[in-house]
C-alpha cells in the first residue's frame, strides 16, 4: 500500500509565558492511499497540531513530514502552494467567507489556482450538486444551517480535486443527526473519488462510524494505532481505555 | 442675513464638501495600504514582522498625536510645494490628508484584524498566495467594517476642515470665523454650524446604511 502521508519523528513545542507544551513528541504515523483514518484524543492532546503539520499550517520543530512523495517543510513557497491545492481541509467552525455567496466560496480556490471564471462556476455548481446543495448557490453562509455550511466547506475543499481531505473536528459543532449525514457524505466521497481522508475527532462515535483505522493521541504522543475494531474492542494503552470509558457520557 | 451671505454659505458648503471628500479619499489611498501592512505584520498576522510593525506604528502614533492646527502650520512649506499656496480650500487638502491618513491606517488595521482567523486559515489551506488572501479574502470580509470606519474618518475630516478655516483654509469653518466670530454675527455662525451638523448627519446615516446593506452576515441578505 502506498504511504500518501508519512510523519516520522515529528516534534512540536509551543512556548508561552506559562512554559512549554509538548504539542507533539516523536510522532510517527503512516496514512495509506484511499483509507479513512481517524485521529482521536482528548482536547489539547495535539490532534489539531498533528493534522496542521500535514499541510504545513504548522511547522514542526524537527522530524519529517512527507506528503504525496514531497517533504513538506523543504518545499519552496510556490511548491507548497501547489501541494496545498492537493490537500483539501474542512474545519469545526466551517470557516466560510461570510461576505461571499455559496457559489463564490466554492469558486474561490479554483480562481486562486488560475481557473477561468466561467469554468470555475461550472465546476463549483457540479461540486455543490455532489454535496446536495445545488439549490443554495446564491445564498450567503449566514442563511444556511450548520450542516449546510459544512457541505459548502466540503465542496470548497474538493474544488481542486485533492488527493487528501483533512477534517479537523468537522462534525463537532453539529448535532448527532447532521453529524451522521456529514460523515456519510465523507464516506461516499472517499469511495467515489478514492480520496484519502484524515478525520480528527474527540468523539468515539465519529471514528466508529466513518473510519477504518484509528490513531490514539495523548499528551502529544501517538500511543496506539490499529483498525477501529482492534483498538475499540481491545485497547492496549491507558489513553485508549480512558477514551472508551468516556464514550458512555457523550452518547 | 443678506443674499450675499447666503451665497457665501453656499460656496462654503461646496468647499467643505469637496475638500472633505477629496481629503478622505486621498487619506484612504495612503492609509489603507498602511493599515494592511500594520494588520499583517502584527504578531498574529499573516507575515509577522516586528520591526516593520513597530516602526510604522511609532511613525503613525507621532503623526496622530500632533494636534491638527499645529500640524497644519508645520506642513505649510510642504503645502506650498504641492498646492502652490497655503491659503484657501484646495490647499487645505494637503494638511487634511496628512492628518487623516494615519488615522485611516489605524481604522483599517482594526477592521482587518476583526476578520475571523479561521477564514484566513481556510484560504491558506487551499494554497492561496499572501497577496490574494489580502485582496480576495481579508479586505472583502472586512468591507462592512471598513465602510463604517470610513464614515468616522470622513466626519473627523469635516471637523478638521472647519478648524482649518481658522488659519486660511476655506469652507464653512472660515465663514463661521470670518462673519460669525470676527464680525460678531451670531446668525451666520449658527447657520454655518447647522450646515456642518447636517452634513455630518447625512453622511453618518448614509454610510451606516451602506455598510449594513453590504454586510452579508444578515439573514435576509441579497
Amino acid at each position: 500500500m502506498e504511504e500518501i502521508i508519512k510523519l516520522s519523528g515529528v516534534n512540536k513545542v509551543f512556548k508561552s509565558k506559562n512554559g512549554e507544551t509538548n504539542a507533539l513528541s516523536d510522532v510517527n504515523l503512516s496514512v495509506y492511499r484511499g483509507e479513512i483514518i481517524g485521529v482521536i484524543g482528548f482536547s489539547g492532546a495535539g490532534k489539531s497540531t498533528l493534522v496542521r503539520c500535514i499541510n504545513a499550517l504548522e511547522v514542526p520543530d524537527d522530524g519529517k513530514v512527507t506528503v504525496l512523495g514531497q517533504e513538506v517543510n523543504e518545499l519552496k513557497n510556490s511548491e507548497l502552494l501547489k501541494l496545498r491545492r492537493k490537500i483539501g481541509m474542512i474545519f469545526q467552525g466551517f470557516n466560510l467567507l461570510q461576505q461571499k455567496t455559496v457559489l463564490k466560496n466554492v469558486t474561490f480556490p479554483l480562481e486562486v489556482a488560475g481557473m477561468k471564471k466561467k469554468e470555475a462556476v461550472w465546476k463549483a455548481v457540479s461540486l455543490l450538486e455532489e454535496v446536495g446543495l445545488a439549490e443554495k448557490i446564491k445564498a450567503y453562509p449566514a442563511q444556511l444551517s450548520g450542516g449546510q455550511k459544512q457541505r459548502v466547506a466540503i465542496a470548497r475543499a474538493l474544488a481542486n480535486d485533492p488527493e487528501i481531505l483533512l477534517c479537523d473536528e468537522a462534525t463537532s459543532a453539529l448535532d448527532a443527526e447532521t453529524s451522521a449525514q456529514i460523515l456519510k457524505l465523507l464516506k461516499e466521497i472517499n469511495e467515489k473519488r478514492g480520496i484519502t481522508v484524515v478525520i480528527i475527532a474527540h468523539q468515539l462515535s465519529v471514528i466508529r462510524t466513518a473510519c477504518s483505522r484509528v490513531a490514539v493521541i495523548d499528551g502529544g504522543k501517538l500511543c496506539e494505532t490499529g483498525t477501529v475494531e482492534e483498538v475499540f474492542s481491545d485497547p492496549q494503552t491507558s489513553a485508549a481505555k480512558r477514551l472508551l470509558a468516556f464514550e458512555g457520557d457523550e452518547l | 442675513m443678506t443674499s450675499l451671505i447666503w451665497q457665501e454659505i453656499g460656496k462654503g458648503l461646496w468647499d467643505t464638501l469637496y475638500v472633505s471628500v477629496v481629503s478622505t479619499l486621498l487619506a484612504y489611498v495612503v492609509g489603507l495600504p498602511l493599515g494592511v501592512v500594520l494588520a499583517i505584520t502584527d504578531k498574529s498576522g499573516l507575515k509577522k514582522n516586528f520591526i516593520v510593525n513597530k516602526t510604522l506604528g511609532i511613525v503613525i502614533n507621532i503623526l496622530r498625536s500632533i494636534p491638527f492646527l499645529i500640524l497644519f502650520v508645520l506642513v505649510i512649506p510642504f503645502t506650498r510645494l504641492v498646492a502652490g499656496t497655503s491659503i484657501g480650500a484646495a490647499a487645505s487638502i494637503v494638511p487634511l490628508t496628512i492628518a487623516a491618513a494615519p488615522f485611516v491606517a489605524r481604522l483599517t488595521e482594526t477592521s482587518l484584524k476583526e476578520v475571523d482567523s479561521g477564514v484566513i486559515e481556510a484560504a491558506l489551506a487551499c494554497g492561496t498566495p499572501t497577496v490574494k488572501i489580502i485582496c480576495k479574502a481579508i479586505i472583502p470580509e472586512a468591507l462592512p467594517s471598513i465602510l463604517s470606519n470610513a464614515v468616522i474618518a470622513f466626519v473627523t475630516v469635516v471637523g478638521y476642515s472647519a478648524m482649518a478655516g481658522f488659519c486660511g483654509g476655506g469652507g464653512l469653518g472660515q465663514i463661521a470665523i470670518k462673519y460669525g466670530y470676527y464680525n460678531n454675527n451670531q446668525t451666520v455662525m449658527l447657520v454655518s454650524v447647522a450646515v456642518i451638523v447636517v452634513i455630518v448627519q447625512l453622511f453618518q446615516e448614509g454610510g451606516l446604511w451602506l455598510a449594513r446593506f453590504k454586510d452579508k452576515r444578515r439573514k435576509n441578505a441579497k
